[in-house]
């Protein structure tokens, strides 16, 4: 039991433990609950840290031998650095979003970094143990963040969703794993493997014992049918969580389902890629169509988030080293696209404070920089050439027509393509051909505009420019079946 | 020794209880039960596991699922008082503990 050893794996998140606690503190001596100034202290030190974080973290190198605490590989590393970013990307999506936090708004920054710490160490994990603790550290704070505007009935309606759902998500977990660990009596993913290798005929309790496991991590995946608590709660929650929620959380789901898809069930992989191409197949039916008659901003956005766990699915159904790589670069350009899209909600959705429609009818003409912005997160999402979002679409559909017994989820999934870019091409026709109904002046901040102009130039650059990022995601998904 | 397949029948009757308890009662505070029992039922099997592997192997005493009990009971805590809070809130802003009657969002 060295320590030194812990920390060779998880230094980022002691790190992000220690700054979680200095916020709790600085919110303290500042002044809790204050609305102005050294509120945005706290959010500063924070976004500073993380940044400093971020770059401690494109400068770590993977470790050469496995822990048995954990494995800092470079898949690890890549979904470390991009649950870092996404959670910067929050604190900086909060500032124009913090005046709505009427309840005091010190803790926000504190929690996100939390629940950060949470989901990089999901990225490590290699054993069922801290795979439990990790994650349920990452449900539990974004329960709190979902319901963190305690004074707004949907904020606490999403928040009482989110935790009954994930509660019993929770439950399904641990009873999996009881499972697992009593055929096979090992807690770690190697054990586990091993346990599958040695046999011909799987014990029936650990396939049971796998498949609640599986549908523990598709509740945060957000893939039908463990879908139902994703409109709502992506509609309620404050929209900065909202964003926050439908990247990192999406994010933890993924990591979570690639290791234990492409890793402790290698050896029976053939029996999983149904059941996996089955939830492809609805989550892509139930996103796509039911995105189609969504009036709410939020909740359109949160069905669009399942028809992309469709996506995802199809590629761990897959199980090659490209379908791995892909997903890696599919997370990044949606990333990039849903940020952009829920900075131009937060922006367009002041006064009154909800996200219908409505309220970017007529952009172009209030705002031609956010129908931009919009414009191109929405073709990301849709998958339209040149942005991100297609090459994304494009490799992960290239690796699936590699494996014959996938053709018809390709077939459905092309279709659902064009289905979605119905729906998405009608919120550019609003923000281009309809008459505004909202007449106020827009205020859009310098950071603002800057977080919008990353977000654009990133999705066009990785469009086109795809390579260095394309290399960088086989490298991280090669340690997966180093 | 009381066979393994006992204890598995009773946490499995325990964990279909609440679930059946997480899905039919209308009250949050007896959902938020329900589901501990859930995790209770977890538990058990966790413990039961332990022991039965442990008595296989004489020379190796097999302690992870006792000590992972310990790690579920801890959480399990951390997101009740979670819980409580966020249903603290919604009776105090929409003076309900019904989930029926939080249904604003839909469609």
């Amino acid at each position: 039991m060295d320590t030194s050893q812990i920390l060779n794996v998880f230094g980022i998140e002691m790190w992000l433990g220690v700054l979680a606690l200095v916020l709790i503190v600085a919110d303290l001596i500042t002044g809790r609950g204050r609305l102005t100034g050294p509120a945005d202290m706290v959010r500063l030190v924070a976004m500073g840290g993380l940044a400093v974080l971020l770059a401690y973290a494109f400068m770590l190198s993977p470790a050469e031998q496995a822990s048995s605490w954990g494995t800092l590989d470079t898949f690890a590393l890549f979904f470390k650095r991009f649950f870092i970013a996404t959670a910067l990307f929050t604190l900086l999506l909060s500032a124009p979003y913090e005046a709505r936090f009427t309840g005091g708004r010190g803790e926000f920054p504190a929690l996100v970094v939390f629940t950060t710490m949470g989901m990089c160490m999901l990225a490590s994990v290699s054993d069922f143990v801290t795979l439990f603790v990790a994650l349920e550290l990452v449900t539990v704070t974004l329960f709190l963040l979902a319901a963190y505007r305690s004074g707004l009935p949907r904020s606490i309606e999403a928040g009482i969703k989110f935790v009954i759902i994930g509660a019993v998500a929770a439950a399904f977990l641990v009873y999996g794993i009881a499972f697992v660990y009593g055929t096979t009596g090992s807690l770690d993913f190697e054990g586990v493997r091993a346990a599958l290798a040695a046999t011909d005929e799987v014990p029936k309790g650990l396939t049971f014992g796998l498949l609640l496991v599986v549908v523990g991590l598709a509740f945060k995946l957000g893939a039908v049918p463990f879908h139902i608590w994703v409109p709502d709660v992506y509609q309620g929650a404050p929209t900065p969580v909202t964003a926050f929620l439908s990247v990192g959380s999406k994010a933890a789901g993924v990591v979570l389902l690639m290791r234990l898809v492409f890793t402790v069930l290698g050896p029976v992989a053939g029996q999983w890629a149904t059941l996996l191409a089955g939830l492809a197949a609805l989550s892509l039916l139930m996103g796509n169509l039911g995105a189609i008659p969504q009036k709410d901003m939020k909740r359109f956005l949160g069905y669009s988030g399942i028809a992309h766990a469709g996506f995802l699915l199809i590629a761990m159904a897959v199980q090659s080293e490209a379908s791995a790589s892909a997903v890696l670069f599919y997370m990044v350009a949606y990333l990039f696209a849903n940020i952009a899209a829920f900075l131009v909600v937060i922006v367009v959705s002041r006064t009154p404070d909800n996200a219908h429609m409505d309220r970017i009818n007529g952009l172009a003409e209030r705002s031609p920089f956010l129908a931009l912005a919009l414009t191109v997160s929405m073709l990301s999402l849709a998958g339209v050439p040149p942005f991100a979002g297609f090459v994304g679409k494009f490799l992960i559909l290239r690796a699936a027509v590699a494996d014959p017994a996938l053709l018809p989820v390709v077939i459905l999934s092309l279709v659902m393509i064009v289905v979605s870019l119905y729906y998405y091409l009608c919120i550019l026709k609003r923000m281009y051909f309809r008459e505004p109904v909202d007449t106020g002046v827009l205020e859009i901040t310098g950071s603002t505009r800057l977080i919008l102009l990353v977000c654009v130039v990133a999705s066009v650059v990785l469009g086109i420019y795809f390579n260095p990022l394309v290399v960088a995601a086989e490298k991280g998904a090669a340690a997966l079946f180093g | 020794m009381i066979p393994l397949e006992h204890y598995l029948y009773l946490s499995g009757i325990l964990f279909t209880l609440g679930l059946c308890g997480v899905m039919m009662r209308r009250n949050v505070i007896l959902v938020l039960m329900s589901v501990e029992i859930m995790l209770n039922a977890a538990n058990i099997a966790l413990v039961a596991f332990s022991k039965y592997l442990s008595a296989g192997a004489a020379e190796s005493v097999q302690l992870d699922g006792q000590v992972f009990v310990f790690f579920t009971i801890a959480v399990a805590a951390a997101e009740a008082a979670v819980a409580l809070v966020i249903a603290m809130a919604l009776f105090r802003r929409l003076d309900t503990v019904n989930v029926d009657d939080v249904a604003n969002l839909r469609w």
